[in-house]
């Protein structure tokens, strides 16, 4: 066991908190950025977290690392890894993932969720910005919980990454630019 | 207009059967402008809804559009228009577009793969892509209406202010011309008979 390095990199790691607030987003970055070489700043904030992992990751481990992503989470293979923290938070996702799909059948197919008997999910009907924002709320509380008891071992070090996949993905929520990509695609054909 | 017209018989009956016409003419183009001026005064109404709608509809989007950022999905591939439906119809000898429906390319949204918010704009997008496609074919359909009622307009203006003047002072001309000769034949015949009965008289 790694654990004294692992002990290492998560104290210098910056602290993470779930909110889109330009001074928290340029604090993460700035401390992030500093790990990577002069030359290398213009890595993403992700590979430069795998590439400080890496110096303290056995092969096998660093390879399942770098595989952990939100879009593939729920596969089978992390339903079924050995790693605790991962079985426990791909499984979440895929159960999640499954609910919202019926979600989105149900009103697809004009079902009002509030005269159902029992909701798929308890999510507060609001505009699809604020519903995306409780979701990824959701398995940020989901991370919190699972990374009780571990510090500074490859589970914290997979928590810590998907935390900051979830921040990253709530940090691309940009006005401007999602505006620009609207109106492209409605002008468009 | 402009050309010596025939101060004859033939040139006066061919005015008044001209002038004729134009009267049955008139009221023809004067029909025509009005039924185009309410059909483009109900295209513009209906224009200014539809970007009324569109710019309410952006403004709405606008306090969650930041979730189309995500670069993780291209949403384009889902809105593609697949074909629209329009129809003809006639108006005041003006064939317009008429809009019926507006098909999308047949794609499957993964539900379990794409975000939540994936739902919810396609059917925003597809709804203002419906908007513009209305938009662009009644802006078409008001070019066409607005050519047509100006050609009515200069058709009504030319009858009533050039055509039906002239022809009416022309008919005039001619009247007064031919009564003048046919005052001046009586006249000749008179003198002609005095000068006769002079003659006899004397003889």
């Amino acid at each position: 066991m790694i654990t004294g390095n692992l002990e290492y990199v998560m104290c210098s790691l910056p602290n993470l908190s779930f909110q889109d607030k330009d001074d928290e987003r340029s604090r993460v970055f700035s401390i992030l950025k500093k790990y990577a070489g002069p030359s290398e700043v213009e890595k993403s904030i992700i590979f430069i977290l795998e590439e400080e992992a890496s110096k303290f990751l056995s092969l096998k481990a660093f390879r399942i690392y770098q595989q952990i992503d939100l879009k593939n989470i729920h596969s089978e293979a992390f339903q079924k890894s050995k790693n605790t923290v991962l079985a426990a938070f791909s499984t979440y996702i895929f159960s999640l993932k499954t609910d919202v799909q019926q979600m989105r059948i149900s009103r697809k197919n004009g079902v009002d969720s509030s005269t159902t008997k029992k909701p798929l999910l308890p999510l507060v009907p609001g505009t699809p910005m604020e519903e995306e924002i409780q979701l990824l709320k959701w398995q940020w509380k989901k991370l919190e919980e699972l990374s009780v008891g571990h510090y500074a071992d490859f589970g914290a070090l997979c928590l810590y990454k998907l935390k900051l996949l979830i921040l990253l993905r709530l940090w691309s929520f940009d006005q401007k630019r999602g505006f620009d990509n609207f109106l492209n695609i409605t002008k468009k054909d | 207009m402009a050309d010596k017209i025939l101060m004859n018989k033939n040139t006066l009956a061919a005015l008044k059967v001209e002038l004729k016409e134009y009267d049955t003419a008139l009221p023809v183009f004067e029909m025509k402008e009005q039924k185009l001026k309410e059909v483009v005064q109900a295209i513009e109404n209906d224009i200014i809804r539809l970007k009324r709608f569109i710019a309410t509809t952006n403004a709405e989007t606008k306090k969650w559009v930041a979730v189309m950022a995500e670069d993780t999905i291209d949403i384009s591939e889902m809105v593609k228009v697949d074909h629209i439906i329009t129809g003809k119809r006639e108006i005041a000898g003006v064939t317009i577009e008429v809009f019926k429906d507006i098909l999308f390319k047949d794609t499957e949204v993964d539900l379990f793969n794409t975000p939540l918010w994936v739902d919810k704009a396609i059917e925003v997008i597809q709804d203002q892509k419906t908007n513009r496609t209305l938009v662009e074919i009644e802006e078409r359909n008001l070019e066409l209406l607005w050519e047509e009622l100006a050609e009515a307009r200069r058709m009504k203006n030319a009858l009533k202010e050039v055509f039906m003047p002239e022809t009416k002072e022309n008919i005039r001309k001619i009247e007064i011309y031919l009564g003048d000769v046919e005052r001046l034949a009586i006249g000749c015949a008179k003198l002609v008979k005095k000068k006769k009965e002079l003659k006899k008289a004397k003889a």
